[in-house]
């Protein structure tokens, strides 16, 4: 899974990095970058510079732990800075520039995208993430995965509590079309989802395999763990 | 389903405070607990999208990177206060909880010592214009670095800006110096870049303090 929630970081590796240990960095790498990458490909929608982003994180967070005051706090941190990576990403000239000549072109290529999905019977997530506009996608993957509240979310973006909620909403509406749009082409949901009622939908949706994709070699792998 | 009809299911999925009367509404309306059902599920998968692993090359690279910045920084650093106080303050002001503050201060204490060498060094080069500059550039940063003393963390893009391109332009300085590849002229307009970086600095400071005021 992509959320930094998930992960453990032993206690011996936060004390590691503090004290500037390189073993104790290399483990605190490889246990938090794929979390950093995940984050911030779905964030900007480019590796190019969601590598950048995971390379300015590991940098601060070397360069830095010494300063930690808590060492638990590590993965918060590291979540932290690389939020705000991705933000300068997103605000810098350049970058906004690029999106707003790509904007237009992104929803097509998103269905683009989704319909050559529908070709194997799925629904494409990652492409109809891909199709929102950034500022909703930001939204979106902070407050659902990343569990920042709408008051977070306002001050970090320098909006109102209500932007936030809105383009939640906005981008949910988005989300929630393609799905019914794919569910109507493609093979039925898992049971008692998309007809399920008001009920817990955790009791019926399937598991699944938690994963990490290798950039390298585009294939699948279980994540490592530090302990 | 309009945007204000979902960010109601949303509120209802997330356990935010909603009406009463709306939360009835929605568990009775068959339409409603099916889109609630299509919200909980696209959560769900969102939350199960995989990581995905950096390229093995990456790894390499950090470690480049933080090996010559360690050398830069300590030359830097011995050379510029303010550039040590704003790689400080920058870390104070992404991670600002967890981060202690008392190493701002002790940071920003140091007083330029450093910078009263290159200015008798200017003006050994004989350019008095040349010394206005440095002298000017070691007032501003004086202030800016009594100011940081307070131990206020400031946050704006504007001045996390400022403070790199400061960072930088010290580092160009210092290897001017060094290996004494420029000629004054150049240093000169490296210098007057640097006044005016400071005095941007300053001024957004200024105008961050009235907008605390009013």
């Amino acid at each position: 899974m992509a959320s930094f929630s998930d992960i453990q970081l032993d206690a011996g590796i936060a004390r590691g990095l503090k004290r500037g240990d390189e073993k104790a960095q290399t483990v605190a790498y490889r246990v938090l970058s794929p979390a950093v990458m995940g984050m911030a490909v779905r964030m900007l929608q480019d590796h190019g510079l969601a590598q950048e982003v995971v390379q300015d994180t590991f940098v601060e967070l070397i360069e830095h732990a010494h300063a930690l005051k808590d060492p638990a706090a590590v993965i918060g941190w590291v979540r932290k800075v690389a939020v705000n990576h991705c933000l300068m990403r997103l605000r810098s000239p350049w970058h906004q520039r690029r999106a707003s000549s790509e904007e237009s072109g992104a929803e097509d290529m998103a269905d683009v995208q989704t319909n050559a999905a529908r070709g194997d019977d799925l629904w494409d997530l990652e492409a109809a993430l891909g199709s929102l506009p950034e500022a909703t996608r930001m939204v979106l993957w902070l407050h659902d995965v990343e569990g920042y509240t709408h008051q977070e979310i306002a001050a970090l973006a320098g909006k109102t509590v209500s932007y936030s909620k809105s383009q939640l909403a906005r981008g949910y509406e988005k989300l929630s079309q393609k799905y019914r749009e794919g569910d109507e082409i493609s093979d039925p949901k898992p049971q008692g989802t998309a007809n399920s009622g008001g009920g817990n939908a955790s009791q019926v949706l399937p598991p699944v395999e938690k994963r990490v994709i290798d950039n390298d070699t585009g294939q699948n792998f279980r994540p490592v763990s530090s302990s | 389903m309009t945007p204000d009809k979902i960010s109601d299911l949303l509120a209802h999925r997330d356990g935010e405070r909603l009406d009463p009367a709306r939360a009835r509404e929605i568990d009775a309306d068959p339409a409603s607990r099916s889109e609630l059902a299509v919200l909980r599920q696209l959560k769900h998968e969102l939350n199960e999208l995989p990581a995905i692993a950096p390229p093995a090359q990456a790894w390499a690279n950090i470690q480049a990177r933080t090996q010559s910045r360690q050398s830069r920084f300590a030359r830097i650093a011995s050379n510029f206060p303010l550039a040590t106080a704003a790689t400080v303050c920058l870390a104070t002001m992404i991670g600002i909880v967890i981060w202690d503050p008392a190493n701002l201060q002790r940071e920003a204490v140091d007083v330029p010592a450093q910078v009263a060498d290159l200015s008798a060094s200017a003006a050994g080069d004989s350019s008095a214009r040349f010394a206005a500059l440095v002298s000017r550039s070691q007032q501003l940063e004086s202030a800016l670095l009594y100011r940081d003393g307070d131990g206020n963390a400031w946050t704006s893009d504007q001045e996390a800006a400022l403070l790199y391109r400061i960072t930088d332009l010290d580092a160009e300085l210092i290897d001017a110096r060094d290996n004494e590849l420029m000629s004054l002229e150049e240093r000169e307009a490296l210098w007057q870049q640097r006044v005016a970086l400071l005095e941007a600095l300053a001024q957004t400071r200024r105008a961050q303090a009235q907008a605390v005021v009013f």
